[in-house]
């Protein structure tokens, strides 16, 4: 292994955290989704490196559905977001409030 | 690590390059300057025995900074987090989402480093071509022009703090104690294949151990995305 | 050139219930663009014969028997799975049976679509509930996340559904992200993604040492926390509310018991089944969720004052009764949980069935002021509903009684009588609410907030005289009146559906050994 698998599991977590914290700070429903790809792509780290580290190739074959899955809610949710903005002219989650209860 | 051991000194040209250089493990890689070695005595130890010399070089302090994957490694993982935090602190949104390429482009060089040249070529036309293209028009149909500062923040730092210090324990919990993954692989396959054949058998062979069905179902999630987006995006 | 196959025809047999609900999902897509306008309608008919005969396939497969796993350990067709896609088939049959008259009212064009992606959705559970492998359990759950992402969103322009798909969308795949992270530590710490494997691995690594254990833990409370976002389990349920009011009310019927049903045997799988030796582990987790979700749950219900918000918080109550099952870490906790998920899949879908009739438009109609008086106008809609309600909240006498019963005895015999108390407060606590609907529905019987009444009060009282002098303007009010009355048609499927469940929930009731003895043997239990 050139690098080890210790220190890349690190970055994903990072990743992660990062990802997360994006999720729960931001309001703009894009960014929120960033983030959410973020927390995928750190998502996909951890699963290479525990396949590079196990000469396992479920973590490989995990990634490469990872990957297929994401692409797939790329597209409806950006299809629901610009339906709602739409209908809105308006994407702040905040604002999201017609139920209250 | 084929791909990378272009060396032409390292066994003083004397057995064919592919051979060789297959069998130095990849932390050796910058072993391509050495200057060829006395013969050893063992000659199927060979690339060991130069390995190891070099490697007593290193602790003399000159090499530690040419182990080529580890500065790539360093400069990924920067570029990687440095560009996750840009994505989630910027304010303009467009600048975010180019970011956010960056983090994509950083993710794949990591995976050629882990050897997986083809998981690194699908993240890059998946994510940073597909991905962030529909980001990017997401962007452009959703943003009002007249309004500034697109991408505010709200209130929850608080909670959001709590749930990145509980996280980050977690994982340097996890990873910290976990001096090493040695656990051997329980599946008949093992390895990432090498080749595109390996691949296609890996994912849709009838004949031997594949991951046929997960493969079909990902198809079947493919259809759904496309069957949702145009009932969401049809007007009628 | 001779190939030796090594996935079968068995194979693709062991799935043929999944095969079967997509293959017909393609079919209402592609039959939908042939049929004019006024006949397409007659697609539900044609998916209820799909669910029908998926139903059938997997009592198929379970007579045949076989071998119990296909695709290299991928999928599996145990008793758990075959019980668990009985009871999401027969939620979504009665889901399809109450959507027609709903899609009418609502002005969705597009039937087609919404039948096939129901049968989608439905496909995604079935696979999540028989995976044995991470990699399906996560592929199951997307693809019954994304239809509904889009099912949620489904009536076009109402904002109040294309919030709900939003939040639904982004929480949802919030919850996906962590999942997967612990999935990526368990893979990790055991380097395999197949249950069996999994169990095997840490069967053989008992007691676990240090280095293994905490990547393995964290990797368990990531897959509980990311499992615990789809059952809206408490504190992972401020989606729900929302989601569930804002989306078609069949949408909401077919999410809060399917959606259910897949997670909650997912993770009964990976922590019972292949988690099983940590048992000690994992167990206070849940424990602490389960005790969380029945008393938020039911605490945040009686606040409530809209009708299908409080049966979302009621569903997140419920959540906490069915997860006891998996706390308590045994066999029989299971075989109650799925008798539980059966039951509850029966009375819950009735509720929102009923609500469904009284909705005028997505989100809105359903406040108590509606239910007021109902006894007096529609007997028999009230009467179905008392049932529901009355089920719901575990009274003797119907399937939700024996339900709770179930699960309530399952955590005395493991030893964790805290659990049953919690159990019986909260269930205590329910009554409540559930009452007050069914008090405001024979007992308030002068609507002060009907707006019919009020429109034709105001339209007199504009008059300003007498309603004898204005004959002809009172009666302009009293047809105004009639015209938004507040007696709903009820379709027929709506009606079949609500009748089926009126009597499951009282037969079951009363007659509770059969289904109980099958859920039993489901899980192995003799």
């Amino acid at each position: 292994m050139p690098v080890p698998a210790n220190a890349l599991l690190f970055v994903s977590a990072m990743l992660f955290t990062i990802g997360v914290v994006g999720v729960l700070v931001r309001r703009n429903p894009l960014v929120i989704f960033m983030s959410i790809e973020l927390m995928l792509n750190a998502v996909n780290l951890s699963f290479m490196t525990f396949a590079n580290a196990l000469h396992s190739v479920d973590g490989w074959i995990f990634v490469f559905l990872v990957l297929s899955v994401a692409a797939a809610e790329v597209v409806v949710g950006l299809a629901i977001i610009v339906s709602v903005f739409r209908t809105r002219q308006e994407i702040d989650v905040d604002d999201f409030n017609t139920m209250k209860g | 690590m084929p791909g990378l051991c272009l060396s032409d000194t390292i066994d003083g040209g004397s057995s064919p390059h592919g051979v060789l250089c297959d069998r130095i493990p990849p932390p050796y890689i910058h072993c391509r300057r050495a200057r060829p070695r006395r013969a050893p005595d063992l000659p199927h130890l060979a690339w060991l025995q130069r390995a190891r010399g070099f490697c007593q070089d290193v602790q003399k302090g000159i090499c530690v900074m040419l182990d080529l994957p580890s500065v790539v490694f360093i400069v990924f993982a920067a570029v990687l987090v440095g560009s996750a935090l840009a994505v989630v602190t910027l304010r303009n949104i467009v600048h975010a989402a180019l970011f956010l390429v960056l983090v994509f482009g950083a993710a794949a060089g990591i995976y050629v480093l882990l050897n997986a040249e083809f998981i690194a070529i699908v993240q890059i036309l998946v994510y940073a071509g597909a991905v962030t293209i529909l980001i990017l028009f997401a962007i452009m149909l959703t943003q009002n022009p007249n309004s500034r500062g697109s991408n505010p923040s709200n209130r929850q730092t608080l909670i959001a703090a709590l749930i990145a210090v509980a996280l980050c324990a977690g994982a340097v919990f996890a990873f910290a104690q976990n001096t090493s993954i040695t656990t051997a692989s329980q599946k008949a396959i093992s390895g990432p294949p090498g080749s595109v054949v390996g691949i296609g058998q890996l994912l849709y062979s009838p004949t031997s151990y594949s991951y046929v069905l997960p493969f079909e179902i990902a198809s079947v999630v493919l259809l759904v995305a496309i069957v949702g987006a145009i009932v969401i995006g049809r007007e009628d | 050139m001779a190939f030796t196959y090594t996935i079968t025809a068995g194979d693709w047999g062991h799935i043929a219930p999944q095969l079967t609900l997509l293959g017909v999902a393609l079919l209402v897509m592609v039959i939908d663009t042939m049929l004019p306008a006024r006949l397409r309608g007659g697609l539900v008919i044609i998916a209820l014969l799909g669910v029908l005969s998926a139903a059938a396939s997997a009592l198929l497969v379970a007579q045949l028997g076989g071998a119990p796993s296909a695709f290299f350990g991928m999928i599996t067709s145990d008793g758990l799975a075959i019980f668990s896609m009985l009871v999401i088939l027969g939620a979504t049959a009665l889901a399809l049976l109450i959507a027609p008259g709903y899609i009418e009212r609502q002005g969705i064009h597009q039937q087609g679509e919404y039948y096939a992606l129901v049968l989608l959705a439905a496909t995604g559970m079935l696979l999540m509930s028989t995976a044995s492998n991470l990699m399906m359990i996560f592929l199951g759950l997307e693809l019954l996340s994304l239809p509904l992402y889009v099912l949620c969103a489904f009536v076009p322009g109402q904002q109040i559904a294309q919030e709900s798909g939003m939040k639904y969308f982004l929480l949802s795949s919030f919850a996906s992200g962590f999942l997967l992270y612990g999935m990526a530590l368990v893979y990790g710490a055991t380097g395999a993604t197949g249950l069996t494997q999994i169990h095997a691995f840490v069967a053989s690594h008992m007691p676990l040492d240090s280095s293994l254990a905490p990547l393995l833990l964290v990797g368990v409370v990531l897959i509980v926390v990311g499992l615990a976002f789809k059952v809206s389990a408490i504190p992972f349920h401020a989606w729900t509310p929302d989601v569930y009011q804002g989306a078609p009310t069949p949408v909401t019927a077919l999410m809060s018991v399917g959606t259910k049903t897949a997670a909650l045997v997912a993770l009964a799988r990976i922590l019972v089944v292949a988690l099983g030796p940590i048992t000690s582990q994992w167990q206070p987790l849940l424990i602490a969720l389960a005790i969380l979700t029945m008393l938020g749950g039911n605490l945040l219900a009686a606040t409530q004052t809209n009708v299908k918000r409080m049966l979302a918080y009621s569903s997140i109550a419920h959540a906490g009764y069915l997860l006891i099952g998996i706390a308590v870490g045994t066999n029989l906790g299971l075989a109650a949980m799925i008798f539980y998920l059966a039951a509850y899949g029966i009375m819950n879908i009735g509720a929102f069935g009923v609500v469904q009739v009284i909705e005028r438009s997505v989100g809105f109609g359903t406040e108590l002021d509606r239910f007021r008086g109902l006894g007096a106008r529609q007997p028999w809609l009230a009467g179905a509903m008392t049932v529901f309600l009355l089920a719901l909240a575990g009274i003797p006498g119907t399937v939700g009684f024996v339900a709770k019963y179930a699960v309530f005895s399952a955590a005395v015999l493991a030893s964790h009588p805290e659990l049953t108390i919690v159990g019986v407060i909260a269930s205590m606590i329910s009554f409540y609410y559930y009452l007050r609907i069914i008090w405001a529905m024979y007992f308030e019987l002068n609507p002060e907030g009907d707006p019919a009444t009020q429109g034709a009060r105001a339209a007199l009282g504009a008059q300003g005289t007498p309603p004898l002098m204005v004959e002809s303007s009172g009666q302009s009010a009293v047809i105004a009146a009639k015209s938004v009355s507040m007696r709903q048609p009820i379709a027929l499927g709506a009606m079949l559906s609500l009748g089926l469940a009126v009597l499951a929930t009282i037969i079951l009731g009363i007659l509770p050994g059969p289904l109980f003895e099958l859920a039993r043997q489901a899980v192995g239990l003799p």
